[in-house]
């Protein structure tokens, strides 16, 4: 056994030769796996005799092509069933907040649409109404914006349709615009991969809203930093903008998501 | 390292600690840990740490405590995604729930019994806790129900009914006021998965000629393969 900074070498070397499965829906040859992980054939041998004893691959014997076996099924479905995303997306939010000043909000779709669970405050207090529980309009914020985007959009028109009934004393964040006035805009969230408003629907506050995907290329949760408008013009918007999309894709990554 | 005539020995080793991470279902201590896989506990910490190095496990900074990571998640997708039946079971999902205006979700056999791998929701969100990772009940549940009657040999006369009707329906369980209908996918003849219908009891009737259920026995077919599909020709 090699070790090398407290580590375990062959430990290294089998992960490598494993990742090259995450790469291709096909069975491997040798060959394949050698050209994957730069290591020798001869070398690889050893290491798939030990994952074939332990189920993580399998060998297809006549024509020398390996797959993942039931133990890599195992482990995806053991670490699926302990993630925990929300708590996952608190932590990151909680983080971001601190480390960037700006308050953070995780929001995920609710039956009345984008619902906000949670709101950790930056170091400037804002003069907004939005607390656990809060739901927002469809596509009048910028954390219903990102919903708008990345849901169906059967589901997207049928919250607006259902948010122009509600009464004038609802409780609700921001005022929806219908969908078709929407739609160019949706087109650019998807693009840059966030929602911002400025002034709208609270003049004076401005937000950014990321999402959060899972393995299933399903959006789970959206993380919104939001700010004094004064406080988010260039090149602070733009550090800003990175440090909250550097939150998401790293929660999307937690949750197994690889982006096409 | 130690290479044997049959593998790497270390690969083996480090498996026992996953293994325990896979069994203990929680985060676990170093100690605990250890313990077991039956390793020293400086042992364990050197696999651990080159673990650590590749994302196959994750330890907490507050609590110290060792957990699988990201890496062993897509491990089990990527084992998953290998088997063309259930890409299509995927692929499938968000046509079905747009069409039958419900809750889809989707199983894979797990160790331990079925387990969701994906969710599609329907017109609502239902708040049923139903997600990726979820853990279905073999008896109290319409995709438990599946599984048993088309998982294994066993002589079983209560489940003659599903295997006849080739799809399963519980009403009111395990959540009152709740029903769930489900149907087999084959490769060949070894069941891989199963797809559940859920919804509110009145926008689920479970009788026989509701055309939801109609549509999830279609779609169920479509993606069965008649044979053994090669695995590695597709």
């Amino acid at each position: 056994m090699t070790t090398k900074v407290r580590g375990v070498q062959s430990i290294e070397v089998a992960s490598r030769l494993l990742s090259v499965f995450l790469d291709t829906t096909r069975p491997l040859r040798l060959r394949d796996l050698s050209e994957g992980s730069g290591l020798p054939s001869a070398q690889i041998h050893a290491y798939m005799v030990s994952f074939q004893a332990l189920g993580m691959v399998e060998l297809d014997l006549e024509k020398h092509l390996y797959r993942l076996g039931p133990a890599a099924r195992e482990l995806g479905l053991a670490r699926m069933h302990q993630l925990d995303p929300l708590s996952l997306a608190f932590t990151g939010a909680t983080n971001l907040a601190r480390n960037s000043g700006f308050s953070v909000l995780v929001a995920v779709w609710g039956s009345f649409g984008p619902t906000v669970l949670y709101v950790p405050e930056g170091r400037v207090q804002l003069n907004m109404n939005t607390r656990a529980g809060t739901v927002y309009a469809v596509t009048g914020t910028a954390t219903g914006m990102v919903f708008a985007a990345y849901l169906p959009e059967q589901t997207i028109r049928r919250a607006i349709l259902a948010e122009r009934r509600e009464n004038k004393h609802r409780m609700r964040v921001g005022l929806s615009k219908p969908f078709n006035a929407v739609k160019p805009m949706l087109e650019d969230v998807r693009r840059q991969g966030y929602a911002m408003t400025v002034d709208n629907p609270i003049p004076g506050i401005a937000a950014m809203g990321s999402p959060i995907f899972d393995f299933t290329g399903q959006l789970r949760a959206v993380v919104t930093m939001i700010g004094a408008t004064a406080d988010f013009s260039d090149p602070v918007r733009q550090a800003a903008l990175e440090q909250l999309t550097a939150v998401t894709s790293g929660l999307s990554h937690q949750l197994g998501f690889v982006s096409a | 390292m130690a290479r044997t005539r049959r593998g790497i020995q270390s690969v083996e080793v480090g498996w026992r600690l996953l293994s325990a991470l896979v069994g203990a279902n929680r985060p676990l201590m170093l100690r605990d840990l250890a313990a077991t896989a039956d390793l020293r506990p400086a042992q364990a910490h050197a696999y651990l740490a080159s673990f650590r190095r590749v994302g196959m496990v994750l330890q907490d900074s507050d609590s110290s405590q060792y957990e699988l990571g990201p890496f062993a998640l897509r491990l089990g997708i990527a084992e998953m995604n290998s088997i063309a039946v259930l890409r299509r079971a995927r692929a499938a999902l968000p046509g079905l729930a747009a069409l039958v205006n419900s809750m889809v979700v989707l199983c894979v056999r797990g160790a331990q019994g079925p387990v969701v791998v994906e969710v599609q929701s329907g017109r609502e969100a239902l708040n049923l806790n139903i997600m990726p990772g979820t853990l279905m009940s073999a008896d109290t549940t319409s995709a438990g129900l599946i599984f048993s009657a088309f998982g294994d040999e066993t002589e079983t006369p209560s489940l003659d009914e599903v295997r006849r009707n080739g799809f399963s329906t519980i009403a009111g369980l395990p959540v009152p006021g709740i029903n769930s209908a489900s149907a087999p996918i084959f490769d060949g003849r070894d069941l891989v998965a199963s797809i559940s219908l859920i919804d509110a009891d009145f926008a689920l009737p479970l009788n026989h000629d509701n055309p939801q259920l109609a549509e999830l026995l279609r779609v169920a077919r479509t993606i069965s393969a008649a044979e053994p599909e090669k695995r590695h020709d597709d």
